[in-house]
């Protein structure tokens, strides 16, 4: 998981480790311009692509500035309302590099990588980069100096200092990505104009950032949002935390991150369209799980319910099943529900499921380990169909 | 033979006296693993199940011969255990450990690597080798998925370590060697480190991969079994047709991230089938698969 910075946010983090960048002045509504004479304007987003998306602009009066700042901020550019607009004094340089540190995965050691061309189309030319590991023990060594000596760099005591800072502020604030594109060498200094880093999510603990929560991929639905505060509200295992609803008609109740998602998988092989996505494992409490199954077939338009697991290690299946019993009892469902569980307490639960099926009329049809997981997809793909083409559920 | 871990697997718990760590060392010792020790800083002198915790490896080594350490303690204390089992030496160390910093993870695995000591994880569900030992949590308290014999899995994903031996059990398939090598960006035993191990191994005829989206250690294993002209068959399944969908969306492993056309299932799939790997596409199909070439 990944924290990304916006470019103001990263540049915050340059700054403090004496890293040089433009002076500048953040603007969050029209009134933060009164101080502004001219500038480049920079709105702020998480995606990068700004220059091409016309997110960039190089501002020579109050009133071009103004004009500009008008016509982006709250507007929705590459998908991203956009809150603040960053406009810099704008550097004249005649050379302009790629830097980033990153992470080598074959290697598994951080890596140090700068071009010659820098700018918008480094993707293109990725074959000229330089790049050099660096042993994450020991920090920058002197030799890789040495071999970039030979580049032929403007000033390279100052292109020393500048990568040392960066390679701190990459090191002290567990950045899994610090890029600076361009890095541009102005009046006898180093100077970041663009900054993207990425703080690895699992350290944030041991640091005090006050950055606020950045969110995914579109805003969040009521019921996602209701979703997450299943899992809040209590600490035992986990339901809820992941909860995308989707356009589908089968619900999903899967268990187990990785199983999850190729039983997801298998669901769209068999060409299933699922209601939603949400995943509960960790031994949840049977209230954990009668509140995340009510949520999810509190949908309307379903043809039919998936609920599926791997054989759990220590999740008390007895206890997840008499959490959808509750649920059930609360929706009454028609469509057909299939399920496929196995672990501790496994041969109760599927005792207690079936008799309370019998007794309410639900359509369920109980898998254990003997059937493989991903079968069970074809399975409730072709009854929900069935149930659809019957009672005329379409949506 | 097996790979990794075997009757002669010696094991110290670190995090002996956590909640994970002493529920996993009591399924370790049902299923016959030599489990001799366990460290907890500050806990020396207690004993867990019956076996006896030290205040450090160093205490614990001059009283046990081991050759393995898990850690399962809490992820921002985990490179300081791992530290301290690579400086004293033990050979194997598998990192159940989740949610571990990369920062950390890297510095762990170059300590290992300038020390030639073998880390499996960080987020591995554990190893088992069926009928001799097991290590991790992998199995829980049951162990019903796996059954000893020919194949070899190698798994990102820990739960299904368990669902891809169970479907192969049940075609009657067993396993040499079961390795969990967890799902983060960086791991210290990625897939063509285990295709070496099983290369070298007797006992393993065949191989399953389970890979995920992102990365591009699966491209590598690609790279390798057509370079080393590998000889036993290797079957794979890579998952993630549905997250990718949601590239801003993490569903579990730190290292299921696309960046730009790197880290695809498509491409992923691609560069296995020119190596010759037989790919499932749906996961119960591995099954039908490995018997094909058994």
């Amino acid at each position: 998981m990944s924290f990304k910075l916006k470019e103001f946010e990263g540049k915050e983090l340059l700054k403090e480790h004496n890293i040089k960048i433009p002076n500048s002045t953040l603007v969050e509504d029209l009134e933060d311009l009164k101080n502004t004479s001219k500038g480049v304007v920079k709105i702020q987003t998480l995606s990068g692509k700004r220059a091409k998306n016309k997110g960039i602009k190089i501002c020579n009066s109050k009133e071009e500035i103004k004009n500009y700042s008008q016509s982006v901020l709250g507007k929705k550019i590459l998908n991203e309302k956009i809150k603040e607009l960053l406009i810099e004094e704008k550097i004249d340089y005649e050379k302009e590099y790629y830097f980033a540190l990153i992470f080598n995965t074959i290697d598994k050691c951080p890596q140090l990588l700068i071009s010659k061309e820098g700018g918008s189309n480094i993707e293109e030319n990725s074959h000229t980069t330089f790049k050099k590991n660096i042993n994450p023990l020991l920090g920058i060594q002197d030799n890789l100096f040495n071999d970039l000596e030979k580049l032929n760099f403007e000033d390279i005591i100052k292109l020393k200092e500048t990568i040392l800072n960066l390679h701190k502020c990459f090191e002290k604030n567990d950045l899994k990505l610090l890029e600076i594109n361009p890095l541009v060498y102005s009046n006898e200094e180093y100077i970041a104009l663009d900054c993207v880093a990425i703080i690895d999510s699992e350290a944030l603990k041991r640091h005090k950032f006050n950055f606020p929560e950045r969110i995914g991929f579109r805003k969040p639905t009521d019921l996602e949002l209701k979703a997450k505060e299943i899992d809040k509200d209590d600490y035992r295992g986990v339901a809820g935390k992941t909860f995308l609803e989707l356009d589908g008609d089968i619900a999903i109740l899967a268990s187990g991150g990785g199983a999850s998602v190729v039983c997801m998988d298998a669901l769209l092989k068999y060409n299933g369209k699922p209601a939603n996505y949400t995943e509960y494992s960790g031994n949840p409490s049977q209230e954990k799980v009668k509140k995340l199954a009510t949520l999810t077939l509190s949908k309307k338009g379903l043809n039919g319910l998936w609920i599926v697991g791997g054989t759990a290690n220590f999740t008390d299946i007895k206890a997840t099943f008499q959490g959808l019993i509750d649920a059930f009892k609360e929706i009454n469902p028609q469509y057909p529900i299939v399920i496929r569980r196995a672990g501790p307490n496994d041969k109760e639960a599927f005792q207690l499921m079936e008799e309370e099926s019998k007794k309410n009329n639900w359509n369920v049809h109980l898998f254990n380990e003997e059937t493989p997981m991903t079968l069970t997809a074809e399975t409730i793909v072709s009854l929900s169909q069935e149930y659809k083409n019957k009672n005329g559920n379409t949506n | 033979m097996a790979i990794l871990i075997d009757e002669n697997t010696k094991v110290l718990v670190q995090g002996i006296t956590g909640k994970e760590g002493s529920k996993s060392t009591k399924d370790m010792l049902d299923y016959g693993t030599k489990v001799l020790c366990g460290v907890t800083p500050g806990k020396g002198g207690q004993e867990v199940h019956g076996i006896p915790v030290y205040n450090t490896i160093k205490e614990a080594l001059k009283e046990h011969d081991v050759n393995t350490s898990i850690i399962s303690v809490p992820p921002l204390r985990a490179k300081e255990a791992a530290f301290e089992a690579i400086e004293n030496n033990i050979p194997l160390i598998n990192l159940i450990s989740e949610q571990i910093p990369i920062h950390d993870t890297s510095k762990i695995l170059q300590y290992a690597k300038e020390k030639n000591i073998r880390i499996v994880g960080p987020s591995s569900i554990g190893i088992i080798s069926p009928g001799k030992a097991k290590i991790g949590y992998i199995g829980g308290s049951e162990n019903k998925s796996f059954l000893q014999g020919n194949v070899g899995i190698i798994s990102k994903s820990g739960g299904m370590c368990s669902e891809t031996a169970l479907i192969l059990k049940q075609k009657n398939i067993g396993q040499s060697t079961v390795l969990g090598t967890g799902g983060d960006e960086l791991l210290g035993t990625d897939f063509v480190d285990a295709l070496k191990l099983f290369r070298d191994d007797k006992e393993t005829k065949a191989i399953v991969l389970f890979g995920e989206i992102g990365g591009s250690y699966e491209e590598e294993a690609a790279k390798y079994i057509i370079e080393t002209k590998y000889e036993k068959p290797v079957i794979a399944f890579i998952s993630g047709k549905f997250t990718s969908q949601f590239p801003n969306i993490t569903f579990g492993h730190a290292g299921a991230i696309i960046e730009g056309n790197k880290g695809t299932r498509e491409n992923k799939i691609k560069e296995l089938k020119k190596a010759g790997v037989l790919i499932a596409e749906v996961h119960h199909e591995i099954a039908d698969l490995v018997k094909g070439v058994m």
